[in-house]
Order: structure tokens, then sequence, then C-alpha cells
């Protein structure tokens, strides 16, 4: 059974999201809460399998709840819900340590598929996210002059699947093209994932060692 | 330092005589001023057969025998102390133009040749020790033979016997002073003049200093007859030379003042001219015996032409208050002086033996206006700089105002696109999901319509409304992944009716540039069509390819459904054109009953 912790303000979401999980017999609710205060005081007890998390929480930043979850429970699946799915709000929650996204106005089963994706090691991906992570991971210093498949922390196949998806290209035309299967497709931008999070963790350490912070 | 004042003193004691004073009290030297004279053109001494007549030295042939030219023969008595063992020696300070010596009949030595051009020594002191063999105890007598130039001041001056020791030293220093410091003058004033040249060559707008060249290089040649001995023409010519030259650098020096004082009187420069060249031209005319004549009356205007210059200079220092324009105003009345002094030497108004004084004026005048110049470079520099200084601090000036109104003008810019922005993003909610939202509320106010086509008009209302978010995104360019966004905004609609997406899309050129505007028009363009497709099309497969050719990048959507009545899309149709219009693109749409295809053409960038 997967416990889903689901953190929303607003009570005709949360009380729908309530009922997708209560609709799906592997999944069980483990919190459903309106506030950041509340849903850390939870998350200081236990650790859910998947937190699903709104960023515009009344009273504590949804990002800040995100950074403290990656932190204490690494094993936990951190998912933001987004009405957009916009660059600025994704990639600042995946920096956080989040994994996947998802529309606020997703069907209940694209919303269950989702949440077992991406338990089952696998992220999504918009073609925009796609192409801002190909930015992040591109060396600042010669933005535009490095191919692609030079990129610093980025393996060849990792770029390789990036650049499809910003094309517009699906997993499913990804993974007949590559010849691997869709689920590995999504593992490797889970992959990804992780690994902007650790990139800007490193960042702002160095940012902090320099400036005095850490010793 | 200590020298030069030795110098200065030992000038003005010879000048003044007191040296003859001072010298004579030693009583082993005789100043033997007094002569019989003969005119005689023998070689030898004539016997006393020949008629002798005294007179006392100087003897200047100019007064005693005027016209009178050629050899004429001198001899002096002097007295020889048995006890003596120096050397005894003559010493002749002055005498013009060449003479020869005998001691007791015997030849002594000579002065040089005594053919025409005969050796010039009328400012060349000769000295000449006696061997002892020649003179006798007693009365002992010197013999000279003397060669004049008529009316050129011939003539011999005192003549000084006595110890070499003490003769010696004395001949020494007057050849310093009469032969070498010419000399060492002349190469400092050529010098000068050298310096002005190159200044000049590389400012020819400052013609003052080549006049100033043409100046020191004339006088340099000029101030040879002071020391040369042996001349390479007859010494006809060479006097109209002399003569002449010194007029003409008075007339340079003329202009040379005049331009350096920015007066510009051309005809005056030409009277100058005239005058220079009339001195040379006269002279030539003359009969050899009246040349000296000829070049007197001539010279004569050189002291109101120097005059005339005195008063210039003194006008310059007086506007410019410069210390080295008085300094020069000074020294040039000095050298007025001396050519006053030396013209009347010249004209037999001062003694036989007298120096010309203009030789040693002149290089003070080169100095100063050496130093004129100098100051007046040194002065140009440091003005340059200051005006440097200025201009870097006026541009630095400037250099802030552009930077501010630049940033003021970024400011303005910015405002107005932000203003665009937020009047674009105002008529797409007005116009898109306003009236999609409007219309949705009609449909629930009247009650009958089913649940999901609410829901389905909402969701297209939320995807119009996140591709309105995503076209705020800087698209960079990349068409291909504005399409790629499309795809992920629209295709969760096509699956839901049963639809298949056929992603053919492919790496195109980049077309002209995107703006967030442009951007929009192209998702609209093709959300519309996507719209059209699953509204009436009832298709199952739509295609999506990319393509270009010369100057266009095409973008193609085709279904495979029963196609699509052109009147159903009349209004979307037109809404398109206007939108592809606003891209400088093309729509072509073609229905038929096995499907609906439609082009969209983009022109390709420039670059």
């Amino acid at each position: 059974m997967l416990r889903i912790m689901i953190v929303e303000d607003d009570p005709i979401f949360l009380n729908r999201f309530c009922k997708i999980i209560a609709s799906d017999p592997d999944m069980e609710l483990f919190a459903a809460l309106r506030d950041g205060k509340s849903a850390r005081e939870t998350l200081a007890l236990d650790a859910p399998d998947v937190l699903v998390i709104d960023l515009g929480l009344p009273d504590i930043s949804g990002i800040e709840i995100i950074r403290e979850t990656a932190q204490r429970h690494p094993k936990t699946d951190i998912m933001v819900v987004t009405v957009f799915g916009d660059e600025a709000h994704v990639i600042a929650s995946i920096e956080a340590g989040a994994t996947g996204y998802l529309l606020k106005d997703s069907l209940p089963n694209e919303f269950i598929d989702l949440i077992k994706q991406l338990h089952a090691g696998g992220s999504p991906v918009s073609p925009m996210i796609a192409r801002q992570l190909l930015k992040k991971f591109r060396p600042a210093d010669s933005a535009n002059a490095t191919p692609i498949s030079e990129n610093r922390n980025l393996s060849g196949r990792e770029t390789e699947i990036l650049s499809l998806i910003a094309k517009g290209f699906s997993f499913g035309e990804i993974a007949a093209l590559l010849e691997i299967s869709p689920h590995t497709v999504t593992t490797y931008v889970k992959k990804i994932y992780q690994k902007l999070a650790v990139h800007s963790r490193g960042e702002a350490v160095y940012e902090a060692t320099k400036m005095g912070l850490i010793k | 330092m200590r020298i030069v004042v030795r110098f200065l003193l030992y000038f003005l004691l010879n000048q003044t005589g007191l040296a003859w004073a001072i010298v004579s009290t030693e009583s082993d030297v005789q100043s033997l001023a007094s002569a019989e004279f003969t005119l005689d053109g023998s070689e030898l001494p004539p016997q006393n057969s020949t008629e002798w007549r005294r007179l006392s030295l100087p003897d200047n042939w100019n007064i005693s025998r005027p016209g009178q030219g050629g050899f004429g023969w001198y001899r002096l008595a002097f007295n020889v102390q048995s006890a003596s063992l120096e050397v005894q020696s003559i010493y002749i300070r002055k005498l013009s133009m060449n003479a020869s010596f005998f001691v007791n009949g015997q030849f002594l030595a000579s002065g040089g040749s005594f053919e025409e051009p005969v050796a010039r020594h009328w400012n060349r002191p000769l000295y000449f020790p006696i061997p002892p063999a020649l003179l006798k105890p007693g009365l002992n007598q010197l013999q000279v033979r003397l060669w004049a130039y008529p009316n050129n001041r011939g003539g011999l001056g005192p003549v000084e016997l006595g110890p070499a020791r003490i003769l010696h030293p004395r001949f020494e220093r007057d050849y310093f002073v009469q032969t070498i410091l010419p000399q060492l003058c002349n190469i400092v004033i050529f010098v000068q003049g050298l310096i002005a040249l190159a200044i000049w060559v590389r400012r020819r707008e400052e013609a003052y200093y080549i006049f100033f060249f043409a100046f020191t290089f004339l006088w340099a040649i000029r101030s040879t007859h002071m020391f040369i001995r042996d001349i390479p023409v007859p010494a006809f010519y060479w006097d109209i030379w002399v003569q002449s030259s010194f007029g003409w650098c008075v007339v340079l020096f003329n202009i040379f003042a005049l331009r350096y004082s920015r007066i510009r009187w051309p005809w005056l420069e030409i009277c100058f001219l005239i005058y220079a060249l009339l001195g040379p031209f006269l002279m030539f005319l003359a009969d050899p015996i009246k040349l000296h004549a000829a070049a007197s009356n001539w010279s004569f205007f050189i002291v109101p032409l120097g005059i005339f210059c005195e008063a210039v200079l003194i006008r310059t220092a007086l506007r410019s208050r410069k210390i080295e324009d008085a300094l020069v105003a000074s020294v040039w009345a000095l050298v007025v002086l001396a050519g006053i002094h030396d013209g009347l030497v010249h004209r037999d108004k001062l003694a036989f033996d007298s120096y010309y004084w203009v030789s040693y004026v002149m290089i003070l005048l080169c100095l100063v206006v050496g130093w004129q110049q100098t100051n007046r470079m040194v002065n140009a520099l440091n003005q340059a700089e200051k005006l440097n200084l200025e201009l870097e601090q006026r541009v630095a000036e400037k250099h802030a105002e552009l930077k501010q109104s630049f940033e003021r003008v970024q400011q303005m810019e910015k405002d107005t696109a932000v203003s665009q922005e937020r009047q674009r993003i105002m008529s797409e909610m007005h116009d898109g999901m306003g009236a999609q939202l409007i219309a949705t509320l009609e449909m629930v106010e009247q009650g009958d319509t089913p649940s999901g086509a609410v829901a389905g008009e909402l969701r297209e209302a939320l995807d119009s409304l996140r591709l309105t978010v995503d076209s705020l995104e800087p698209a960079e360019n990349d068409l291909l992944s504005v399409l790629a966004n499309l795809r992920y905004r629209l295709e969760g609609r096509l699956t839901r009716q049963g639809i298949a997406l056929n992603w053919q899309v492919n790496d195109i050129p980049k077309p002209a540039s995107l703006t967030p505007q442009s951007v929009l028009h192209i998702l609209r363009i093709l959300q519309e069509a996507f719209t059209n497709i699953v509204k009436h099309a009832r298709a199952k497969t739509v295609t999506v390819a990319t393509g270009f050719d010369e100057q266009r990048v095409i973008i193609r959507i085709s279904d495979d459904g029963v196609g699509i009545a052109t009147e159903r899309v009349g209004r979307g149709m037109l809404n398109m054109r206007r939108r592809a219009d606003a891209l400088q693109g093309t729509i072509e749409f073609s229905s038929a009953q096995t499907g609906t295809i439609l082009s969209l053409y983009l022109p390709r960038s420039s670059s």
C-alpha cells in the first residue's frame, strides 16, 4: 500500500484528491492537511511514501516544506501540484527536492498513474522543463557554444533524452527510438531531477562557504 | 666658469688697451711702434739707398695712403742684450693682409702665399721665434714685407719683441679669441639652425623656423671669413660675398622676427629681399678699387634695418610679456650696437687693431632665440597636456550624461514593453478566454447542456490560459520547442477524444525573430486547427510535420477525417489569416473527403 500525504489549502481540491486516493485499492491516505505548519509537524513524526503538495500554502512556502522533507526523508517521493506547470514553479520545486509534478486539472486516472509512476522511479517532464534543464546543466561560461552532449553533469544518454523531449517527442516515441522501455525513459528523467537537486544544493553550499556561513 | 670670466676679462682688457699697459711693464718685452717705410715690390729687403720714411705704428694704409695697394717694406730697430740667453720672438697681433719677416736681412718667416688670392691675415695674429744665430748683441733690425689691398684696411700694427715664454702665451690667447672662438661659435650656431630646420620640416605652418635656419646657415658660412686663411676664389669675389651676406643675414633675421611676431607684411619682406639682392649687384658693377666704398654705401642701410627689427622685437616682448622675448630684443640691441661698432671700425673711425664684435654677439643671439623656441615648445606641450586633461574630463562628463540618458531611454523602453505586453495579454484574455468563458456560462445557464460539454469548454479555456502563460517564456527563436509545448498542452485533449497524434517534427531553420507576440500567434493558429479537428473532423489520426524551403519554414497539420466545410470554420479561419499576416506568413487550407490539410508558412530568419 502506498501511503499518500496531501498538503493543499483549497478544501474543494483537497476533497477531490482525497476521493481519488480512496478510490484506488493500492493507495491509502497518510494525511490530508491544509497548511504548512501542521504538515511540518506531521512530517516530523513519520514519513509518507509520496508527498503531494501545493506551493501556495497560507503560512509556509511549499518549497520550504519540500526542502525539509527531501532532507529528512530521502525515500519519500515529492510531487508538486501546479495550475500551469510553468517552469518557474516546477524548476524551483525540483531544485528543492521534488521529483514529480502534476497539473491541478488532471483527470483522476492521470493522477493515479503519475503517483504510481513516480513511486516506481519515473518522473514526468514537459518539453519546456526539459529545455530549461538542458540550459541549467550547460556550463555557465559558454552558454551557447558548448554542444549539448558535452554537458558537465549529464550523461550522453540523459542529454539525448532531454533533447528529444524538448522537441516534443513523447516517452513512448523516445523509447521506441532508443530501443528502451518507456518506463526507463521516465527513470532517466527522475535521475536528472535528482542531479539538479544535488547540483543546486552543492551550489548553495559553495555559496554559503564563500560567504562564511559554513565552516 | 673661472675660465670664462678670465677669457671675458682678457677680451675686455684687450679691447680697452689696458692689456698693453699691463704687459708693457714687463721690461723684457719691447713694443716696437716706431718704423720706417718704403713702397717697394722687391722680394728681399731693399738697401739703404732707397728712400725710407719714418712713421709710427699702427700704420693704416686707408689713412696713410688711400687707394694704394701692393707691397711695402717696413724696418724696425731693436736692441738685444748680450746677456740674454732666452729665445727671442716677435708677435704681431694685427696686420693686413699678409707679410714676410726678415731679421738683419736674413729671412725669418712668411705668412703664406702672396699670389692672388693672397693668404688672409687680417684677423690672425702672427708669432715667430727668432733663431739666436740671426741676432747680434746690440742694435738689430726687423724687416717686414707687407701686402695690402687698396682701400681695404691694409697695414701693420705694433710689433712686439721679447722672450717666447711671454709672447707665445699671448699669441695663443689672441689666436683663441680671434680664430678658434669664432669657429666654436659657428658650430653652435649651425647646430641651432639645424634644429630649427628639423622643426620646420615637421611643422611647415610655422614658417619663421625656416627663416631662422636660413639666417644661421648663412651666418655660419659667412663667419668663416673670421678665420679662413686661404680662400678658394679671388679676393674681389670673396669680399663681395662677405659684405653682401652680412646684409642678407640681417634681412633674414628681420623676416624671422616679423613672422615670429605674427606680422605679415609681404610687401615689406619683398622690399627687404630686393635690398638684399641689390647689394652684390652694385658691388659687381663697381670698380674693384672702389668696391669697399660701394659696399659701405649699401651696408649703411643695414643700420635702419636692424633698428626696425629691434622695434618689432620690443613690440613682441611688450605684448607677450615673456622674458625670453625680452631677452631676444635685448640681445638684438647688442647686435645692432656691435654692428654699428664694426661699421665704425671698418670705416677707420676706431683703432686699427680693434676687434670686430658682431660675431661674438651673434652666438648670444642664437642661444636666446634657441631658448625662446624651446620655451615656446614646452609651453605648447604643457598647454596640450592641460587641454587633454580638460578634454578627458569633458568626455567623462559627456559619458556620464549619455549613460544617464541611455538609462532613461532603457527604462522608457522597458516601461513601453511592459505596457505592450500587458495590452497583448489583456487582448488575449478578452478575445480568447473571456469570450470562451462567457459562452460556457451561457451553456450552463440554459441548463440543458450536458456537464461533459461544459467541462470540455472549460478545459479548452484552461488550455488557452496555459498557452498564454507559456508564451511569456522566452522562446529563443526555437520554433521546435514552441511546437513541442503545444503538443504537451493539447495532446491530452486529443487522447481523450481517441485521436492519435503522429509527430513528424524535424529540425528546421530558425524562423524570423520569435517574440512572445509571434509565438502566441503561432500557438493560436495551431490551437484553432486542433480545435477544428476535434470538433468537426471526426479524425483518427492527426499528423504534425515540419519542413522548409529557400525562404520559408513550413508547419503542416493534416488529419484523416471527413473534411471540414470551409463555412464552418469561417470565423476561425479569418482569425488564423489575420494572425498569419501579423507573422508575415501565409496559410493554405484544403479540405476533402479524405481529410484536411492546413499549412502555415513563416519567413525564415535572414541570418
